[in-house]
């Protein structure tokens, strides 16, 4: 049984019930917080057909509080700036802060129609909203970016491993790519891929014309949740041929991760939530089947 | 930074032959980094793409401008910890470039600069590129492995066929005193 306390209302009048109780678990509206530092890539999604990056560390901290049904989960990740190719903090701070933040943004907004659900034994089932923070610090960040003052941009801003960043300051991609890549930071992986096409003969004689035809190929990712909730798996779709790699045909997905520009958030981009949730309560002496809803 | 103390002319590195045609890769030998106050400036960086018509026939090449890609990059003294940069989100069609070669005629093709910047801060506190903190003496002169991968299509005058050439090479990431 949980310990018995007296948990806060909605408009707590004083500081929350501490967060530990004598190893007994959890009170059912005790807070709750823990750091986080897990490869995406197997915990948290696995592609078939595709090869995805092999390294995507999630590194950020989860602090719930709870009432006796609501609550909040607020990830917070922290970032460092270095600058570089005549970036510089004072012309350059704020912007790059400011796509950070608002990528952060984008996903609490996608957040909005889906919500953690924690069932604790003894509890009222507790459904909390789901919020991203981003914290500016000097070391020890969960993301170091190299804020690139390239002008003009050569590339467009990208995530690397899950804990490096680049940022363009004269970059023309625009916030999607900044969302996208704030995807990367949770382990996230791509839905898009490039395909070896088959050729087409005989080989046109246009130069620049397409040269393959998509392969018959299903490559997919499937997103893990915290059981019981059952894995979801995404199938990418032939799109168009790749100018870039012209023998290759891309296939995506219509989503955040997937097509450029779409803004699409699946429940399954937040199964990762209630995995580490689930890890949280369960190093707080609180197994709980938590979920996304 | 300056780049006269810093070894950043590209040279070849790597070459490759299909049937009428040579690859060369160019890639600049070091990759310098003089700390600052607020990060670090580093030296101008590329690799690039050179082809040479070695046939009797003339030949027409379609590339895009983005068809040279760095994909990976490691420290050659953790060679099982690839770093995959991976696929950019593709944000469109890239811009394309054709070429005519005579037999005898090279091209120097699509390039990629700038392609280390994003590791600048794992340079700078002496870390691997997958984080792990090296040893004092290995953190000013970091040998670096270099995946590079170059896409295009190719005719002889029978219709346009793509063609991949995949690259390792190494360069040298050197961290300067302040």
């Amino acid at each position: 049984m949980p310990k018995s306390c007296d948990g806060p209302s909605d408009t707590p009048p004083g500081d929350p019930p501490s967060g530990r109780s004598d190893g007994t678990g959890l009170c059912c509206a005790c807070p709750f917080s823990g750091t986080v530092d897990t490869n995406g890539p197997g915990n948290y999604a696995t592609t078939s057909g595709y090869t995805g990056s092999s390294t995507r560390r999630n590194k950020c901290t989860i602090a719930v509080t709870r009432t006796n049904t609501g609550g909040t989960v607020t990830v917070t990740k922290t970032f460092s700036l270095t600058y570089t190719n005549d970036a510089r903090a004072s012309s350059d701070r704020s912007g790059a802060v400011s796509a950070i933040s608002s990528a952060m943004s984008a996903w609490t907004s996608g957040a909005s129609s889906y919500k953690v659900k924690t069932e604790q034994p003894g509890c009222d089932a507790q459904e909390l909203r789901i919020q991203f923070r981003s914290t500016i610090v000097t070391s020890g960040a969960d993301v170091a970016v190299s804020v690139d003052g390239t002008n003009p941009a050569n590339r467009p801003s990208v995530v690397t491993g899950g804990t490096q960043m680049r940022y363009m300051v004269h970059g023309t991609s625009g916030a999607w790519a900044m969302i996208h890549e704030m995807g990367h930071t949770f382990g996230l992986p791509d839905e898009y891929t490039q395909l070896t096409g088959v050729p087409i003969t005989p080989p046109p004689p246009t130069p620049g014309a397409p040269v393959v035809i998509p392969p018959s190929a299903t490559p997919s990712a499937t997103y893990v949740a915290a059981p019981p909730q059952a894995n979801s798996t995404v199938t990418l779709t032939a799109s168009r041929p790749s100018t870039r790699h012209p023998g290759k045909y891309i296939f995506d997905v219509e989503s955040v991760m997937g097509r450029s520009g779409n803004t699409t958030f699946e429940l399954h981009h937040y199964f990762w939530i209630a995995i580490e949730v689930k890890r949280l309560m369960e190093e707080e002496g609180t197994p709980a089947v938590v979920t996304i809803i | 930074m300056s780049n006269e103390d810093c070894k950043t002319d590209p040279v070849t590195v790597a070459t490759a032959d299909v049937p009428g045609l040579r690859y060369e890769l160019f890639l600049s030998p070091q990759v310098c980094l003089l700390p600052t106050e607020e990060g670090a400036d580093i030296s101008d960086h590329l690799a690039f793409i050179r082809l040479a018509n070695t046939g009797d026939q003339p030949l027409e090449i379609v590339a895009s401008e983005r068809g040279l890609s760095v994909v990976a990059l490691w420290d050659l003294s953790d060679p099982d910890q690839v770093m995959d940069l991976g696929d950019e989100p593709f944000t469109g069609d890239d811009p394309l470039s054709t070429v005519r070669l005579r037999p005898g005629e090279t091209w120097d093709g699509p390039r990629e600069d700038g392609f280390a910047t994003i590791f600048i801060p794992a340079f700078l506190e002496g870390k691997t590129l997958h984080g792990k903190t090296l040893p004092p003496e290995r953190r000013a002169v970091r040998p670096l492995g270099v995946k590079a991968v170059f896409a295009h299509t190719m005719s002889h005058g029978d219709g346009f066929q793509p063609f991949e050439q995949t690259f390792i090479a190494e360069t040298e990431v050197v961290v300067r005193a302040r």
